[in-house]
Parts: C-alpha cells; sequence; structure tokens
C-alpha cells in the first residue's frame, strides 16, 4: 500500500486520489450522473472534456485528452487498460441552480481553474463571502462525492462486484454497466435528471463504439516533446506539447484542442510566474 | 485569478493552532513585519518575500484592517520577486570590462582575482538596473472553521507560503488530505487507510504501458 508523507508530513495515499478519478468517471456513466449526496441532495456530476494521465511513479502528465466527449473516447479507456493513472479530471457538476466547473488535480485533490456562476454580489465585502460560499459549496460536493467514494471503496462488494465492474467498462465502455451495489449509507437518485452535454439517451451503443482513435478527441502524448519538461516547481507544462492528430490534419477539433490548451495555460498561471528567473 | 475574480485554482490547508483573542491588533502587528519590503542590495537569483494586499502588489501597509479582515476571513497575497541579469548581455558587458582591464595595464590575461571582482562589480551595477520578475499568490483563511485557501497548487509557492505563514502569524498549515473529507467517519478512514491498490485493466491486458 502506497503511502505519501512527503514533506508535508500529510499523508496522502496517492493511489486513493488515482481511484477516486477514476471511480468519479465510471460512476457518472453508471448513475446517469445524478448523486445523492450527504447533506447536500441531489448533485448532477460529468466527467468534462479534459483528461490527462500519468504513468505510475511520476506526476507529470504523459497524455492528454481534449475534444467532444473525451470520456467515452476509446482513447481515454485504451489508456486506463494500458496502466495509466488518471492524473487531473475535468469534472462539471450541478447543484441546485448553481454549476461549477473544476479540475481535481494531483495527491491533495486541489480544485484548479474552479469557475462559479455569475456573482451578484457588489462590493469587496459582498463579493468574498458569496465567492468564499461557493468555494465551500463546490468543496463540499466533492467531499460528498469522496464519502461516497470511500464507501463503496471499503464496502465487501468493491472486490467482488465494484472493481470487476469497472474492469468490464474500462474494456467495453458503457454497455457493460450494471446496477450500482446495494450499500449501506449510500441512497441512490430514484430518477436521472437531465444532465450536460450528453445526455444518457444519446449514449452511443458498445457496439457501435469506436475501436480506433475516434475524430472528435484530441491526444496529447506529453512524450512527444522535450520541452514538456517539468514546470519550476514540479508542475508540468502540458501545453508545450501537442501532438497533431487525424481531427487535426481534417480541421476538425482544432480550435478546441486550442482552447483547451489555453484553459490549461490559465490553470498553470501560477506555475509559469513563479518561473520567473 | 484568486480571491476576489477569475476561476480558483487553490490547495487548501488546515490551520493548526489557535487564533488569539486578540488577533486583529496581533496580526496587524504581525503582517506589517512581514510585508514585503523591496531589497536594497539584490542578489542575482535571489528570491525575496512578504505580504502585499491583495487589492494592489504595492500596497504593503497592513494598518487599515477593512482592507484585509472581512469578517472572520483574512486575506492577503504572498509576493514573491526574483531578479536575473540577462546572461547573453551580462557576459558581453563582462567582456568589455576585462578587455578595458587588460588594454589599461598592458596586459595579456587578467587574473582571476582581477576577473572575480570585476564580475562583482558589474553584477552590482546592473542588478540596480533590472526590474525583477514578480509573483503574487493570494489567501483566504476562514478563521473561524480553520481553514484556508491558497491560490496556487504549484510545490514551490506552497513551501514559500507555509514558512513565511507560520514565521507570521505562528501557525502551522498541513495541506488536507483527501481522507481528512472523512474525519468525521472514523471507520471509513481506517478503511480507506488499509485499502490496497485496485487494478482496473481489463483481465489479461496487465502490461504496463
Amino acid at each position: 500500500m502506497s503511502k505519501d508523507a512527503g514533506k508535508d508530513n500529510a499523508p496522502t495515499h496517492p493511489h486513493l486520489t488515482a481511484e477516486f478519478f477514476v471511480w468519479l468517471w465510471y460512476a457518472a456513466d453508471r448513475d446517469g450522473g445524478n448523486f445523492n449526496l450527504d447533506g447536500l441532495g441531489v448533485v448532477d456530476m460529468w466527467v468534462e472534456d479534459r483528461l490527462s494521465f500519468r504513468v505510475p511513479d511520476e506526476d507529470k502528465a504523459r497524455a492528454v485528452l481534449t475534444g467532444d466527449d473525451t470520456a467515452s473516447s476509446a482513447e481515454a479507456r485504451a489508456a486506463l487498460a494500458s496502466g495509466k493513472i488518471v492524473r487531473d479530471l475535468q469534472l462539471h457538476l450541478r447543484h441546485e441552480e448553481r454549476e461549477y466547473s473544476v479540475t481535481l488535480r494531483g495527491v491533495h485533490l486541489d480544485l484548479a481553474g474552479l469557475k462559479f456562476p455569475a456573482h451578484s454580489a457588489e462590493g469587496e465585502d459582498g463579493l468574498l463571502y458569496e465567492r468564499m460560499f461557493l468555494y465551500e459549496n463546490a468543496y463540499a460536493i466533492v467531499t460528498g462525492l469522496y464519502r461516497m467514494f470511500a464507501r463503496e471503496r471499503t464496502d465487501l462488494s468493491w472486490h467482488s462486484h465494484t472493481l470487476p465492474q469497472i474492469r468490464a467498462w474500462v474494456q467495453q465502455g458503457e454497455a457493460a454497466i450494471p446496477d450500482a451495489p446495494d450499500i449501506d449509507g449510500i441512497e441512490r437518485s430514484e430518477a436521472p435528471a437531465p444532465r450536460g452535454p450528453r445526455p444518457l439517451t444519446q449514449r452511443r451503443p458498445a457496439a457501435e463504439a469506436p475501436s480506433g482513435p475516434s475524430a472528435e478527441t484530441n491526444v496529447t502524448d506529453a512524450n512527444l516533446d522535450d520541452t514538456n519538461a517539468e514546470g519550476p516547481d514540479g508542475a508540468p507544462d502540458d501545453a508545450a506539447a501537442w501532438a497533431p492528430t487525424e481531427a487535426d490534419d481534417a480541421g476538425e477539433g482544432e480550435a478546441e484542442g486550442e482552447d483547451e490548451l489555453d484553459e490549461l495555460d490559465e490553470l498553470h498561471d501560477e506555475d509559469e510566474d513563479e518561473s520567473a528567473p | 485569478m484568486g480571491v476576489f475574480k477569475g476561476a480558483m485554482t487553490v490547495r487548501r490547508y488546515r490551520v493548526e493552532g489557535e487564533v488569539p483573542e486578540d488577533f486583529r491588533d496581533r496580526f496587524l502587528a504581525s503582517l506589517q513585519d512581514h510585508a514585503f519590503r523591496d531589497p536594497k542590495n539584490p542578489a542575482p537569483g535571489e528570491e525575496h518575500v512578504g505580504w502585499c494586499l491583495i487589492q494592489n502588489l504595492l500596497d504593503v501597509d497592513f494598518s487599515d484592517r477593512d482592507k484585509w479582515l472581512f469578517n472572520h476571513f483574512i486575506t492577503a497575497a504572498l509576493r514573491v520577486d526574483k531578479r536575473a541579469l540577462p546572461a547573453k548581455l551580462f557576459r558581453a558587458h563582462l567582456e568589455k570590462r576585462i578587455a578595458a582591464w587588460l588594454a589599461e595595464n598592458n596586459r595579456q590575461r587578467a587574473p582571476a582575482a582581477v576577473k572575480a571582482e570585476i564580475k562583482q562589480l558589474l553584477e552590482q551595477e546592473m542588478m540596480l538596473k533590472t526590474l525583477p520578475r514578480v509573483a503574487t499568490y493570494e489567501f483566504c483563511w476562514n478563521i473561524v472553521d480553520g481553514w484556508l485557501a491558497f491560490h496556487a497548487t504549484g510545490g514551490a509557492p506552497n513551501d514559500l507560503f507555509r514558512k513565511l505563514f507560520r514565521q507570521t502569524f505562528g501557525l502551522i498549515l498541513t495541506p488536507s488530505s483527501p481522507l481528512d473529507l472523512l474525519m468525521d467517519e472514523p471507520a471509513l478512514v481506517e478503511g480507506m487507510e488499509m485499502a490496497g491498490i485496485s487494478d482496473y485493466r481489463p483481465r489479461g491486458t496487465e502490461v504496463r504501458g
């Protein structure tokens, strides 16, 4: 069992964070994006269009997938099947009328690029209170999701039921998704509410799932370019490496890919600032 | 991007220790003591850190509490300045200076000690003309609930921040662990701590890519 205390003196259990990311991705498919969380009620969650992977024992990203429907792409599951570990996971969260976009990153579950609903408060005081309220709300959703994961992860059915189903999902996609296990403390939502960019009714049947690279997904292999060296504080500069794909050659997805990379640049603003000589 | 505007990229900390009852006065004095100050003799590559107000990185006067204390939230920004000389320009100037010394002293080679002295003088001279690269990292501290959101996830700024925070407030920051999210369910924490690694790869494909 890996337990990394490091210089922070705070055990982080990096394998559990990586498993949490995979579980979120899987559970979003399995539960139709609807979660009934302690103290919050129903929350909608789905994986957005950016995923990054690392290899075991390394922190820097080795592959970044962007584009439409990334989470259901054959490339994404192929990365999992090959043993790559999810490093960053971009989520869309919806609680009551509030929607958030956030990337969960690293062993500390850092929240990166957290975008809030439009603000209504004015003045510094009001703005601060409102933004902290929204931050706490987003953090509470992540907490609720982690708690749900922990309950499944520590349940006896994990190895006999959930893990085999995740393996089948990795191999076969959404067609392999069964019902969620019945676990004490986890209340399932009755009827999935309409959700974000890819409603359940529009899921692609497994038989039609592409076996090769999908035209909608851009793959960035961070190994392709030495310029993807770690940033000054150890953060990878994902945007430094960009591998053209079929989609790029066809002129499809390029703009979206660039948008994603621009966004990634923003996420690493602090790291880049810190690179000041 | 940070506390007041834009998307948030934050690492969350637990603040270990008690906030004193007279924190308004004590923290004001501490922030003033550790506010950012321009270095008098900056050295190449040296980092200078200190607190500034979120509103403007040039504002380092914390005497007005309304600018950094918002009910139970304390906000400020870590300012990190670093100066570096442009290497090629520095080398070019250095060669000119050494050539001038050789001509002046009618020598073919300059002794190492002379080169070192010329280099040091040139460094000091150029450093005074060089603008620093400036970075700021904001934080927001909820002193009632004992958590703090630091607006950077990189290792280096977080290390600098934790060190200066401890020097300033006398309190220790511990990065939130995911297991902190389960603190009210000790059995769940214990179960997670004992959990091994799950291999998600489909059977028959367990070859690391």
